[in-house]
């Protein structure tokens, strides 16, 4: 249990480099829904029908397209890809805070992703075979749940999800399965990222290689990583439910609601730290600590010479 | 002796059945019963085969003799890939599911054996396969049999048919899906032959449409009396009263079944279907027993199948016409088939759909869809258009009826029931909400629409503009005429539409006679410009502000008529406020246009706008602090049906931060738990 605390614990504590991860979270929502903001003043700046009523409702949604052919449909594409970019970038950062901890500085945080993306952008390029592989599992057993006359989640026909019970316990199994698979990939990804941190590897296949053999001889690792996710799911739902019944009529309301939202959000990337932590400690519990380590524990606070 | 013993058992006084209990009609025949069959069917669902034989009696209503009799063969629409149907659906799409590959086994036909007159004379060689639509030489949904001597004007002739079919794989409500098939148009069916003055004809025509992608149907009165043989494992339900099943040697089982003054009949037959049972009372209305048919171990929607059936038969018998037929059969199909075959009418048999896990008290799914199947009893059941040529005139109005059910017993749309189970606890929440059904728009962004809503079914653009147009864009015209003549008024017209026209078979001019009759004023350019027209409406306020009037400044004359220059002065506190609203209406529907401005100090101020002007600006100037616009609006306290932005129709000077604030923040927050979503694969 300990193992999956600690990791959590610190996701929390490291308050601040959730709140950068969180920051480049607003800044590609807000240029998402930015062509959006002209037509939500015209449309409802000015409209005292709609004040006090719940709209985020069926009524809205069913309108939402018609909404946004007369105003500005929100950008998706352009923000992912800078969202892409960014999360390669920051990832660095969040590797030397859970590897190396000490006091936190936004500098030295910049610094090491700046020194750290190329690497972590080649690593993740080599471990997308890995995911490909680990798919195959799920893939297969899909395939042998069809013959048997089976269906996953996947492959259940629409009229399914609208009339029947989708839920059922071999989909559910299979859902367990995919899961792990991606479980495997994640972990993979995120102790190559702390090998790459701790170990100054240049060699991204190297390392690549390295995290796939340490995370397929850790088993135990892999299933406790996808309860991790598991938990990090069931936490944000819950939060997301709660900020849901929250009631809407006034602008106060609006922000109350808005402010839950960021509660969500927050937790969501704290379990994201928490992720790389629960890595960090595999590598640290599996593999030699390297002799240089105590470089790379950056920055360090150096006494002025005597 | 048993009326009084049903009053002091449930208290409620049943009107008397206008069928006996094995539906025959008790007194004078509802209709003309122009088309009369006695079916005999085999089914063999191992090889996908049927084999039948019909006797047809039919009518001649014209005083011209007719020696070509028309027929519909419908399931020749699933013979090949190169029907018209199926050409329908490459090109403009469709409801229903394409005809695409299919297996061997997959297609469906039909093909006439033999064809008598009861003397033995044969009329098969002179079959012909006719193509009045679109001339598709490949489509046989159509064919003529020649008689050797025409039916004189008001005669009647008999005919022996034989046919042999194989079921299609379950498509546009009929065929088979595992251990279910529905059997719907599945019988050569005789056309309608209309007579002056019947819907605008001015001679009498053979009205036989091929089968189109987007068309259903039309058909005469008469009488129906089936005989239905199945493997005994299989369970039946169909059109009208079962009147007996006895078993036969070779483990089989033949149901009988029997209705006068219904238009088709239809059926299901289903290993190990679920039957479950109930009857409608109520008081002053004729019993209607129920039968639900699902699938096994999914009888959980059952009851409230059952619960808005009586609603949908408690209002409609109140406020429409009393259903008078003594049985009435549901059938929810099995999960992987509600979308092929849930939600069709026939006579006294509907389908409607399927719910593992339903929402509890009322699933709103399962709720509409029967109340709109059950609805269509009245609105083509016996109310009896052209399904063809004016789908509108039973969609839209099986669309308004369920409207006015839900309306009565308070049910509105809930989208998180559309959820699956299991998910609706977390993710319900983010799509709660009531909205009724009379508040869902008429569908379009802009002001004119792409086709007229009355026009035959095959001549819309597209598959989804059939569906659009006939269903809850007529739905939305009704409530404008309802709007116009007032919701007493309109109630009588929907009362005496139903009853002249019950049986018979009404036009949408018939509509809107009847509607200029009630209302005592003409409605047919506005119900010409709603259902033959293409205009819509989308009346807004488009600019409120208010500023002080700039000060005078330049030559005016004085008293003595010298122009004489008045210097510019700044506006004086506590002066007049000049405040500009601007209204503007898109598109061309003619309905009136009035505004209201309410200003500061409360009072208010009533424009109409005049007819055919597209915009139109209302300049006041009154004293502050009360002469302020607070706010202006379109149509207050009733938008119209037809606007497509009812958003628009009301502006205030005051900014209102609240709804601009909500909707904005859950569009950050979607966007941002979109942006997590992504970053936790990166």
């Amino acid at each position: 249990m300990n193992r999956l605390l600690e990791p959590i614990g610190v996701g929390f504590r490291e308050w601040r480099t959730v709140g950068v991860l969180l920051w480049a979270n607003w800044l590609v929502a807000g240029l998402m829904v930015a062509p959006t903001a002209p037509a939500v003043w015209e449309g409802f700046g000015h409209a005292p029908l709609a004040a006090g009523k719940p709209l985020v409702s069926s009524e809205l949604l069913m309108s939402l397209r018609s909404f946004f052919i007369s105003g500005g449909a929100p950008s998706v594409g352009a923000p992912l890809l800078l969202l892409v970019v960014l999360q390669t970038f920051l990832v660095g950062g969040v590797v030397w805070r859970t590897c190396a901890g000490g006091k936190f500085r936004l500098g030295a945080f910049l610094g090491q992703a700046g020194r750290l993306v190329g690497r972590n952008a080649r690593l993740y390029l080599w471990l997308l075979i890995l995911l490909a592989v680990a798919m195959l599992v799920p893939v297969g057993l899909a395939a042998l749940m069809k013959v048997l006359g089976l269906r996953t989640l996947f492959t259940m026909p629409v009229e399914t999800w609208i009339f029947g019970s989708p839920f059922g316990v071999a989909a559910v199994l299979h859902l367990a399965v995919v899961a792990v698979a991606i479980a495997l990939w994640r972990l993979a990804l995120d102790v190559g990222r702390v090998l790459i941190f701790r170990d100054d590897l240049r060699n991204t296949r190297r390392a690549a290689w390295h995290a796939v053999q340490l995370v397929v001889r850790s088993p135990l690792s892999v299933v406790l990583y996808a309860v991790l996710g598991a938990m990090a799911t069931g936490a944000v739902l819950l939060l997301m439910r709660g900020r849901a019944m929250l009631p809407e009529g006034n602008a106060g309301l609006a922000l109350l609601a808005l402010g839950v939202g960021q509660v969500v959000l927050w937790t969501r990337l704290a379990f994201q730290v928490a992720g790389t932590r629960f890595a960090a400690e595999l590598v640290e519990r599996t593999v030699a600590e390297p002799r240089h380590v105590a470089q790379l524990q950056l920055p360090v606070e150096v006494a002025p010479p005597a | 002796m048993l009326a009084p013993l049903l009053v002091l058992l449930v208290g409620v006084t049943p009107a008397p059945p206008r069928f006996d209990a094995s539906g025959h009609s008790i007194g004078a025949p509802l209709s003309d019963r122009v088309a009369s069959y006695v079916l005999d069917v085999r089914y063999d669902p191992a090889r996908r085969h049927v084999t039948g034989t019909a006797r047809l009696t039919w009518t001649n209503r014209s005083d011209v003799p007719q020696a070509t009799l028309w027929f519909h063969a419908y399931w020749n629409a699933f013979k090949n890939n190169e029907s018209t149907y199926a050409r329908e659906q490459r090109i403009a799409g469709g409801a229903r599911a394409g005809t695409g590959n299919r297996g061997r086994e997959e297609w469906g036909w039909t093909e006439i054996r033999s064809a008598r007159l009861p003397d033995g004379t044969d009329l098969r060689s002179t079959l012909r396969w006719e193509q009045p639509d679109d001339g598709n030489p490949a489509d046989q949904t159509v064919f003529t049999l020649t008689l050797p001597s025409p039916v004189p004007p008001r005669g009647q002739v008999t005919l022996d048919l034989a046919w042999e079919a194989r079921v299609p794989k379950l498509e546009a409500r009929t065929g088979v899906h595992e251990k279910y098939t529905l059997f719907g148009q599945w019988f050569p069916k005789i056309g309608v032959l209309e007579v002056p003055p019947q819907r605008g004809v001015r001679a009498p025509t053979w009205n036989c449409h091929q089968f189109h992608a987007t068309t259903e149907f039309y058909a005469d009165f008469g009488t129906y009396d089936a005989s239905l043989t199945v493997p005994r494992t299989m369970r039946v339900g169909a059109t009208g009263v079962r009147t007996g099943q006895h078993e036969n040697a070779d483990g089989t089982i033949t149901h009988r079944f029997h209705q006068d003054d219904v238009i088709d009949f239809a059926w299901v037959a289903w290993e190990g279907a679920a039957e479950t049972y109930d009857v409608f009372r109520s008081d002053r209305l004729p019993e209607v027993a129920l039968t639900v048919l699902m699938p096994p171990g999914e009888t959980a929607a059952a009851p409230q199948i059952l619960e808005a059936t009586k609603a949908t038969l408690e209002h409609g018998g109140r406020q429409w016409l009393p259903y008078p037929y003594p049985h009435l059969t549901l059938v929810a199909p099995p999960i992987g088939a509600n979308i092929d075959s849930g939600g069709m009418e026939y006579p006294t048999f509907a389908t409607v759909y399927t719910r593992t896990r339903p929402a509890r008290p009322r699933d709103t799914l399962l709720w509409e869809v029967t109340i709109h199947e059950v609805s269509h009893g009245w609105w083509q059941g016996m109310v009896a258009s052209n399904e063809f040529e004016e789908a509108w005139l039973d969609e839209g109005f099986a669309t308004w009826a369920t409207t006015d059910v839900m309306n009565a017993v308070g049910l509105g749309w809930d989208l998180a029931q559309f959820l699956p189970p299991g998910t609706r606890w977390f993710l319900g929440p983010l799509v709660q909400g009531q909205l009724r059904e009379r508040d869902i728009r008429p569908p379009g962004t802009v002001p004119r629409f792409e086709s007229s809503i009355a026009r035959p079914g095959w001549r819309f653009k597209t598959g989804l503009e059939t569906g659009r147009s006939t269903y809850g864009r007529a739905a939305a015209a009704l409530l404008v005429l309802e709007q116009e003549m007032g919701p007493e008024a309109f109630a009588r017209l929907i009362h005496t539409y139903a009853e002249r026209w019950a049986f018979r078979h009404p036009s949408t001019d018939d509509f809107l006679q009847l509607a200029s009759e009630v209302s005592g004023k003409d409605l047919r350019p506005l119900g010409n410009a709603l259902f033959r027209g293409t205009a819509g409406l989308d009346d807004s306020i488009a600019r409120l502000r208010c500023a002080p009037p700039p000060p005078a400044s330049g030559f005016f004359d004085a008293d003595g008529g010298t122009p004489v220059l008045r210097a510019p002065r700044a506006a004086e506190a506590g002066g007049d406020v000049r405040c500009e609203v601007l209204v503007e209406r898109r598109g061309d529907l003619p309905l009136p246009l009035d505004v209201q401005l309410t200003f500061a100090d409360g009072t208010k101020l009533r424009r109409d706008v005049p007819p055919g002007e597209l915009w139109t600006r209302i300049v006041t100037e009154r004293p502050l602090p009360g002469g302020r616009v607070a706010l202006a609006e379109v149509h207050p306290g009733a938008r119209s049906a037809m606007d497509t932005s009812p958003g628009n129709d009301a502006r205030s000077l005051d900014a209102t931060p609240g709804p601009a604030l909500t909707l904005g923040g859950w569009f950050l927050y979607t966007a941002q738990l979109l942006a997590a979503a992504v970053g936790s694969v990166l």
